[in-house]
């Protein structure tokens, strides 16, 4: 390599030597970097010496109390289920086991006995956006739909072969589709069967949750183990009474020794004590009611929209996981799609949600279809082949039934208002002139909108 | 250059002129009148006129009337003397030049098609009236069509027959009455795809798929256009090959697509809502309602009656002052006489 140095006379007189740039170019003026000014060249202050420290001023800071961990979320969540300042209603019945269907309740308030109250708080069936803080205590209209949820009950019980209701609650929104949920519950409870609820299904799909593969499935499957372990504690809470009254009847393999007698309730504390084992344990506790003379099951799920799609999970190979490979959705699915159906009877209830629902084109389809199927057999529409949907959320839907939630009539509507009246929540005289402009204005009886319209909006 | 004083004259036309070239001044120095508005007094000359027209009278009236009328009977003008038309000399064979043409005037420099400078005599109305007039006539020209040539045209008038199954396709033709237009080559073709003939329905649907887009499901009709040639006929003629060529395809059993799903994608129903027929007031209807107003009012008075129409205001007063009932009275309790030994305060 020639070195330059070394002909030093030449190195200046060569072109390549020139400095290289543009006559007429400010780039290289505009770019340098700023002078140095004289207070830089002066460098720090000497030792001793003072200088003048200006303090930015701090900024005002919220010296408020922070509220504690998960205040916030307690406060989001609370429920209240009674008001004291609200009047009793006098006269007004209880639900009972022998009265779900009877001449008195038709089309009437009926109140919600105390340990009922207590197994739907436990499998939060209460919503904070339903009305429950502004009364006395948690009450109920038995409408017409909800008469046919007893009806329901009263098949499943009478059946001799152990008949399994599947149905998706659909309705308007604030149409009253998760106090219907709540109703179907409550009579469960009620008539002693086991009740197995998902009040959100969201809460399965959107990622909040921990989630494992589960060993040895194929495809694979992924189990919720924290979740799993909370939906376990919430059975036991809710179902102790008759959970109680079961031993384990088989040897279910677990990895912790169980001791032959056992009960049910047992069983499922030790899964909600246990996260790591709480599938198999869900699954062992599945096993056992599945079992002959055990009571019959209410499954349960709120905002069915939700696991009809892929969720929020990734695989392995970093694939959204569909929510049907979630093991605790595939369980319910199972269900719903009547794929398994339950040995000793019950019903599975699915509700859709009106204010929260994920845009699930095989629900809103198989739901048409569902209407359809109910007024014409024949005449079904057809799915639009060139919309993309969700296949297996589509074969799993097929042959579902919808419960197709209406506004209340007005024998209806007036009891509620009757009810409220009696409650102290409406200050005026319930005739017919009232209930009919009530009933109107909330869209032919929707009971979210009457609701609104009578007890919650003040003139 | 010259356009531009050609047009300076042709508008100077339109106003009053000063000189009028008519006459030749009789004087050296002519007289002007720059402001007045009545007639230059002209020469006299009429005394010479009416001499002329004596002689021409006495002229006419020396002619043969029937020379006149062998005339128009030979169907020729009159008769000329043929002995005189022999040409004898050389020199008469020569023609004459033709008269050099009209000098051309100073506006007219370099502009040979103007021509002479014209006069202007005072005595016409300017172009742009004579532009106005001309689209009066034109207007009534036409008017005068309309009147008068219009109602022959119903002669002309053919019953309509409708189209029969033979002719299934209709074709549609812009005209632009003559005018040039870049639409005017345009034809667009319909046709209902149940209308065309020997289909089967599976090659029906295959039609159908094949013409996409083009077809509208609500009506059960493939519209096509093609304004890619230069003529109408051009057009038409390959709107018709590619029908043939459409139903040569649906015909064709290689391939029914039976497996594509049709796609209406593109067509978008039109949604009309028609008014209920319950909701419309009838006298029947009209009297249900009041009966059931009547009885509502009547189950209200009969709940008021047994005292079971419930009062929301009344409710909660009866509730407040069994609330104030059912609270225990504070009992009055002596108050002791304090005896302590601290300082009283007297005021």
């Amino acid at each position: 390599m020639p070195s330059i140095t070394a002909h030093a006379s030449m190195a200046s007189r060569n072109l390549l030597a020139a400095p290289r740039t543009a006559s007429f170019s400010t780039s290289c003026l505009r770019f340098a970097l700023p002078p140095k000014g004289k207070a830089s060249q002066a460098g720090p202050p000497a030792r001793g010496q003072k200088s003048l420290h200006l303090k930015k001023s701090a900024r005002p800071r919220d010296t408020g109390k922070r509220p504690a961990l998960g205040e916030r979320k307690m406060l989001r969540k609370r429920i209240v289920l009674s008001n004291t300042n609200a009047l009793e209603v006098h006269g007004m019945k209880d639900l009972n086991g022998k009265n779900l269907r009877a001449e008195a309740v038709k089309g009437a308030v009926v109140g919600l006995p105390e340990p009922v109250v207590d197994s739907l708080r436990a499998v939060e069936a209460f919503k904070t956006t339903q009305g429950w803080n502004m009364f006395r205590r948690p009450a109920t209209l038995m409408r017409k739909e909800s008469l046919q949820i007893a009806a329901f009950v009263d098949d499943v019980e009478a059946a001799v072969g152990k008949k399994t209701v599947r149905k998706i609650i659909v309705g308007d929104r604030a149409s009253g589709k998760s106090t219907l949920l709540l109703q179907g519950l409550a009579m469960a409870f009620l008539r002693n069967w086991v009740v197995i609820n998902i009040p959100e299904a969201k809460d399965l799909v959107i990622g909040h949750t921990e989630y494992a593969p589960l060993p040895g499935s194929n495809p694979t499957q992924y189990t919720q183990d924290a979740y799993t372990s909370n939906l376990l504690s919430q059975i036991a809470r809710s179902n102790s009474a008759v959970l109680s009254k079961y031993c384990i009847t088989t040897d279910h393999k677990l990895s912790i020794l169980l001791p032959p007698s056992t009960t049910l309730a047992k069983l499922a504390e030790l899964g909600a004590n246990t996260p790591e084992l709480s599938w198999p344990i869900f699954t062992a506790l599945w096993t056992e009611l599945t079992q002959p003379d055990r009571p019959p099951i209410m499954l349960a799920i709120d905002g069915v929209g939700h696991i009809m799609n892929n969720s929020a999970y990734l695989s392995a190979d970093a694939q959204l996981v569909h929510a049907h490979d979630l093991a605790l959705v595939r369980h319910f699915v199972d269900h719903l799609s009547g794929r398994t159906t339950l040995p000793n009877g019950g019903i599975v209830l699915a509700a859709t949600s009106g204010s929260n629902q994920p845009a699930s084109p095989a629900l809103e389809f198989s739901i048409q279809l569902a209407e359809a199927r109910a007024k014409n057999p024949i005449d079904l529409p057809n799915w639009n082949p060139y919309k993309t949907v969700d296949q297996r959320s589509l074969q799993s839907l097929k042959d579902v039934d919808v419960l197709k939630l209406n506004g209340l009539s007005k024998e209806e509507a007036r009891a509620i208002m009757e009810y409220y009246a009696a409650s102290g929540m409406l200050r005026r005289t319930v005739d017919e002139r009232l209930v009919s402009e009530t009933w109107t204005l909330a869209g032919n009886g929707n009971i979210g909108e009457l609701e609104k319209g009578s007890v919650r909006l003040r003139m | 250059m010259a356009t531009v004083v050609k047009r300076l004259v042709s508008y100077s036309w339109q106003c009053p002129r000063r000189i009028a070239p008519r006459y030749t001044p009789t004087s050296a120095i002519p007289w002007q009148r720059p402001f007045s508005s009545t007639i230059r007094p002209f020469k006299d000359d009429k005394s010479d006129l009416r001499e002329e027209w004596k002689e021409l009278i006495e002229d006419l009236q020396e002619m043969d009337p029937e020379t006149f009328k062998n005339a128009i009977e030979s169907g020729g003008g009159m008769e000329i003397d043929k002995d005189d038309m022999d040409l004898e000399e050389l020199s008469e064979f020569d023609i004459e030049p033709p008269e050099p043409k009209q000098k051309i005037g100073f506006w007219g420099d370099g502009e040979e098609e103007l021509g002479a400078d014209e006069d202007y005599y005072g005595d016409d109305i300017s172009a742009l009236g004579h532009g106005e007039l001309e689209q009066h006539r034109e207007l009534r020209e036409y008017a005068r069509l309309a009147a008068w040539e219009l109602p022959l045209l119903s002669k002309l008038a053919k019953p309509f027959e409708p189209p029969s199954k033979a002719t299934p396709l209709r074709f549609r033709y812009t005209t632009y009455l003559g005018e040039n237009h870049p639409a005017a080559k345009k034809v667009v073709v319909e046709f209902c795809a149940s209308d065309m003939p020997n289909l089967t329905p599976q090659q029906k649907d295959k039609l159908i798929k094949l013409a996409g887009v083009r077809y509208n499901p609500s009506t059960d009709i493939v519209k096509m256009s093609c304004e890619m040639f230069e003529t109408q006929a051009q057009n038409k003629r390959y709107l018709a090959d590619t029908i043939n060529n459409l139903l040569a395809e649906a015909r064709d059993e290689k391939d029914t697509f039976a497996d594509v799903p049709f796609d209406f994608r593109h067509h978008k129903p039109k949604v009309r809502h028609e008014f209920p027929k319950e909701w419309f007031l009838t006298p029947a209807r009209k009297q249900y309602l009041e009966t059931k107003r009547q009885q509502q009012l009547e189950k209200d008075a009969a709940l008021e009656t047994k005292g079971k129409l419930i009062h929301g205001a009344k409710i909660i007063e009866e509730a407040l002052v069994n609330q104030l009932a059912a609270m225990p009275v504070p009992e009055l309790v002596e108050v002791a006489p304090t005896r302590g030994r601290g300082k009283q305060r007297l005021r």
